[in-house]
């Protein structure tokens, strides 16, 4: 059975969509692939336990039978860190290790937040964990500048050595792209370390749906229910997108417009954002004439209870991780890899080992 | 006036990322493979830093630690130990002949850049 450890130089790196693709390029080509994450590291509440987001999304897209608790099942913040409940640990990993790995052939684990040292981590660390799981590494990294993506590559590669199969380096400024594969592949290639698989920052990867910013400001649906999955890249509080017949928006002051792609055009040529919906704030329900229009134009139209600052706030900081419902990102984020030329590669890469 | 640092590593990955983070960082980096290697670069210049590992053929990152200090115009200079041994005991000892910072790998490219600042202030 191969094991593939997904580690993460942080943030921006792509980690959970990496893991995904991984899993889906596996099982699309009929190979029995399990997930196992060995410590939660985002927490969310189901069924009245805590357990993983990134569990949860593999376990409900793929129908794991393994419940969450399995697939990734210590929650640090319950443990003190003394060598009693690290060796506990240990034991709880290896037990859940061996169910989620059960009948499989191909096994991704995803490692925690950051594979570099953190003084106060509660996570064992990846590089122990891989050596401990035997497994061979997929490291994701979040562009920074040359330099930092060197460094981390080159670092993690000297304690990993011949362990570390492929390297993704995510959200490549576009403009930059041509010249950082140009200078960092040959440089990689030099010192052999295994395929790198530059991608660019991808706006629908970045954009969210007008569905989860509901969520978000725990606004309703006035109008456009249909049309919630619309992606927004921006918002605006100015009517220079108002067009039309949203002219009439003009009119209103305490509007958040929502810019971005609509559902359907996701697969089209790469288009200027449109108004893929509107935000009234404030809490108060506009005329019918409003809702009707927007409804006319298959525009979203939500209601946030908060003031326009507030909302704004909320939408600016808002941390979206991807959900089983995102598939959209699943394939863009396999598309950039390089499509089936890609899935071909990853595929030999891990089987032939 | 440019901030000098001298990285000790037998391996040739370490010192060269190291030497891409540190170089456009505004440093001027010069390299050793061995703790002999390194005493002779520190008898050719003067360095204002020296980042070391511990784990090196030969003379291991303590005995040369322990040595630079002894050598008087390195009895104060910021040494960093950066290396895969990070028990507590490791620490103690890397303290007891003279770092000043005692990492373990593999370390945040930022983090590192603002102790190794931190370290020349």
């Amino acid at each position: 059975m191969q094991k593939i450890f997904v580690s993460s130089t942080g943030a921006g790196s792509g980690h959970s969509l990496a893991v995904w693709s991984l899993m889906e390029v596996f099982r699309s080509r009929g190979i029995r692939t399990g997930f196992f994450k060995p410590f939660v590291t985002r927490p969310v509440s189901h069924g009245g336990t805590v357990v993983d987001h990134d569990a949860l999304l593999i376990k409900e897209y793929y129908q794991l039978p393994e419940p969450p608790e399995v697939l990734s099942p210590i929650i640090p913040e319950e443990v003190p860190g003394d060598e009693v409940a690290r060796e506990e640990q240990l034991e709880k990993i290896d037990d859940c290790f061996q169910q989620a790995k059960d009948d499989n052939e191909v096994l991704v684990i995803m490692g925690s937040d950051q594979i570099f040292y953190e003084a106060d981590s509660p996570y064992i660390a990846d590089t122990s964990m891989v050596v401990k799981l035997d497994a061979s590494v997929v490291l994701t990294a979040c562009y920074q500048s040359e330099s930092m993506t060197i460094y981390s590559v080159l670092a993690i590669e000297s304690l990993l050595k011949n362990r570390l199969k492929m390297i993704i380096i995510n959200q490549i400024p576009p403009e930059q792209l041509d010249t950082v594969q140009r200078r960092l592949g040959p440089l990689f290639s030099k010192r052999g370390l295994p395929p790198v698989f530059f991608l660019p920052q991808d706006r629908i990867l970045s954009s969210v749906t007008v569905r989860q910013l509901i969520e978000v400001v725990g606004g309703s649906v006035l109008a456009g229910e249909d049309r919630l999955e619309n992606l927004v890249e921006t918002t605006s509080i100015s009517s220079t997108h108002l067009k039309g017949s949203l002219n009439i928006f003009r009119r209103i002051y305490n509007k958040i417009i929502l810019l971005g792609i609509e559902k359907e055009a996701l697969s089209g040529p790469s288009a200027s954002p449109t108004v893929t919906g509107i935000i009234l704030t404030g809490g108060r329900t506009p005329a019918p004439l409003v809702c009707n229009t927007c409804e006319d134009l298959k525009v979203p139209l939500i209601l946030s209870p908060l003031d326009t600052f507030i909302t704004m706030e909320r939408i600016q900081h808002q941390k979206m991780h991807v959900t089983h419902q995102d598939d959209y990102k699943l394939q863009r984020f396999l598309q950039l890899l390089g499509g089936e030329k890609a899935r071909e590669s990853i595929v030999a890469n891990f089987t032939n080992l | 006036m440019v901030n000098k640092i001298l990285v000790v590593d037998d391996d040739e990955l370490v010192v060269v990322a190291l030497e891409e983070l540190l170089a456009p960082a505004g440093y001027e980096v010069t390299t050793a493979c061995s703790g002999n290697d390194a005493l002779q670069r520190l008898n050719e210049k003067r360095f204002d830093l020296i980042i070391l590992d511990i784990i090196m053929p030969g003379m291991n990152g303590f005995d040369l630690c322990a040595k630079i200090r002894q050598l008087e115009q390195y009895r104060t200079i910021p040494i960093i130990m950066l290396t895969a041994k990070s028990s507590a005991e490791d620490k103690k000892k890397g303290i007891d002949v003279g770092a000043n910072l005692f990492l373990p790998k593999p370390i945040a490219p930022q983090r590192l850049l603002d102790l190794v600042k931190s370290a020349l202030q």
